[in-house]
């Protein structure tokens, strides 16, 4: 017996394939492209692209600063580098100085750890949410 | 010139490159109309989809994230604005009657025989296809004229395979019931 599937997929050929498909009308193209001149360009967002490697960027030029500083500055008995020894040590003395013993000292209530925990859940969901959401207006 | 591919088109458009994106409309046209044609059975209608879907497709072009092919996605667009349009637009039903009997009722807008013999067996689809759901219209076309797999039409229409599967044997059967009616309804005429 036949398969009913494959008997009316068969059927079907003679009146559903590739070389009866329905084309575009004349002048399609040139009407879009009309349209599309009017258009804001979609460019790659170059800004987002910037803002992106910034962090990074001035993270290693403070890096490379610091290790080029260290072969720069001379032995320890030129003026430059007691200089700096002088400056470091008045820094020193310029900060005001912080008891941290009332600071050791506070009690705080039980309940305060449960709280931090809810806000940390809750900040996990809503960024899963805003990702979601985020996503789902992406899609045309 | 030799296409070079959907994703080097892509690249010139959002390098600023505006005209590359006519390479892309070219390239897919006939396919998109096509489709958007069998779901809603109407030209006209037809080809305002298929405009409005470049267009969009041109707008977001920056969020197409190449995770599937350009075809996939532009189809995908193609495919929803047909279906809602459709669903808008409610579309009067066609009764068996509706249907011309055979190719001489297509030879005033044919040139030759061979034309009408062909204007008859595309009507003959249509009014078929007509009398089937939009979304397995759908279905039909991108498997039998844009001969995509199952896993493509998935991917386009958002229908998990194996319903794919059972609403493309329910339409293909409805589909040859009906252009079996018409032709017999031809013969019986005829004899």
């Amino acid at each position: 017996m036949t398969d009913p599937e494959k008997y009316n997929e068969d059927f079907l050929k003679k009146y559903l394939n590739h070389e009866m498909i329905e084309k575009a009308p004349e002048g399609f193209t040139s009407k879009i492209m009309t349209q599309i001149s009017v258009e804001p360009l979609p460019l790659k967002e170059k800004r987002l692209l910037r803002n992106r490697y910034i962090v990074p960027i001035v993270s290693a030029s403070v890096t490379i600063g610091l290790i080029i500083i260290t072969f720069l500055i001379p032995d320890k008995e030129s003026p430059l580098s007691l200089f700096i020894t002088q400056l470091r040590d008045n820094i020193k003395f310029s900060l005001p100085k912080i008891d941290l013993s009332q600071i050791l000292n506070i009690t705080f209530p039980a309940w305060l750890p449960y709280i931090f925990i809810g806000i940390l859940l809750l900040s996990v969901l809503d960024i899963a949410l805003s990702r979601f959401f985020n996503k789902e207006e992406q899609q045309p | 010139m030799d296409y070079k591919g959907d994703i080097f088109y892509i690249d010139q458009v959002l390098n600023g490159n505006i005209n590359a994106f006519s390479y892309i409309a070219d390239r897919h046209k006939d396919k998109a109309f096509n489709l958007a044609f069998r779901i809603c059975c109407n030209r006209e209608d037809a080809e305002e989809i298929t405009q409005d879907s470049f267009l969009k497709a041109f707008r977001s072009l920056k969020s197409f994230k190449r995770e599937c092919s350009f075809a996939t996605w532009l189809y995908r667009i193609v495919y929803n604005s047909a279906i809602s349009h459709i669903r808008i637009k409610k579309v009067k039903i066609l009764s068996l009657e509706d249907f011309p009997v055979e190719a001489n009722d297509f030879t005033g807008i044919s040139s030759n025989e061979e034309e009408a013999d062909k204007e008859y067996l595309n009507s003959l689809v249509n009014f078929a296809l007509q009398k089937i759901s939009e979304e397995e219209r759908g279905l039909i076309s991108l498997f039998h004229y844009e001969e995509m797999s199952i896993d493509e039409i998935s991917e386009v229409t958002g229908i998990s395979k194996s319903n794919i599967k059972v609403k493309l044997f329910r339409a293909r059967r409805k589909m040859t019931e009906i252009i079996q009616k018409a032709e017999r309804k031809k013969e019986i005429i005829y004899d």
